[in-house]
């Protein structure tokens, strides 16, 4: 009977096996090579950019959810600490959450196609293919 | 879960790699970096513009925010989410978005 730890030795999870066609789906799916993924993860950037300059959204053209971030309770500014979180479940199916989609977002900005080739994106993204904070 | 990835944003204030940015007002922590490690890695943000090459994976806030508003006002969240196009084939596309010549033709105009 394989222990756990089998479960997870290397011949099983393989470059070829599973990361690349995981690397192929959120690279397609919801990763740079989509063309609605910067679309998803706008919200996110929005409410990064609020809560560092700590002024409301103003323009609600994305996913954005008005009565949340427009809200000083539910949307507080001045905090040490924020945490976003994805939904494991939707991670583990191996669909992108909105929220990890906003994450792909940040890489994108963060890449934005220049300073880093699509092999070594690839490589980010088999780093987070299961569950994801 | 196995593989629980965590992007941390750290926003530091730490004055002595500040060259512009420099402050006399110690008496609060006023921030002047972020950087975002993924896992255990700094991720490199150069492809922000205003953010240069830091081997710490750090960027000077107000570079980063400008970046960052630039980046919002370059994504057309209507067109990528309710607009009538076509996949491209081959996906060439390394941006997330339609390219803008496509966009031009499938929307008419950009905003």
């Amino acid at each position: 009977m394989p222990t756990v730890i089998d479960l997870f030795a290397p011949p099983l999870w393989t470059y070829s096996d599973i990361c690349r066609p995981i690397a192929l789906f959120m690279w397609y799916g919801s990763g740079p090579g989509s063309p609605i993924s910067a679309a998803i993860g706008k919200g996110y950037v929005q409410e990064l950019v609020s809560r560092l300059t700590e002024k409301r959204i103003s323009e609600f053209d994305s996913s954005v959810n008005r009565s949340l971030a427009g809200d000083e309770v539910l949307f507080p500014f001045g905090q040490p600490v924020y945490v976003d979180a994805t939904h494991d479940t939707v991670m583990s199916s191996g669909k992108l959450s909105e929220s990890i989609a906003s994450a792909h977002s940040a890489i994108l900005m963060i890449c934005n196609g220049v300073s880093l080739r699509c092999y070594e994106l690839y490589e980010f993204h088999s780093l987070w293919p299961l569950t994801s904070r | 879960m196995p593989f629980a990835a965590n992007l941390v944003g750290q926003v530091l204030s730490c004055p002595s790699a500040s060259s512009i940015h420099q402050t006399h007002d110690t008496s609060r922590n006023n921030p002047t970096h972020i950087r975002w490690i993924l896992n255990d890695g700094v991720l490199p943000l150069t492809g922000i513009q205003g953010c240069e090459e830091n081997e710490h994976g750090l960027c000077e806030i107000e570079a980063f925010i400008e970046g960052m508003k630039m980046r919002i006002k370059e994504i057309d969240f209507r067109f990528a989410c309710f607009g009538n196009y076509t996949f491209p084939d081959p996906d060439d596309i390394v941006d997330g978005q339609l390219p803008v010549e496509l966009r031009r033709r499938e929307h008419g105009s950009l905003r």
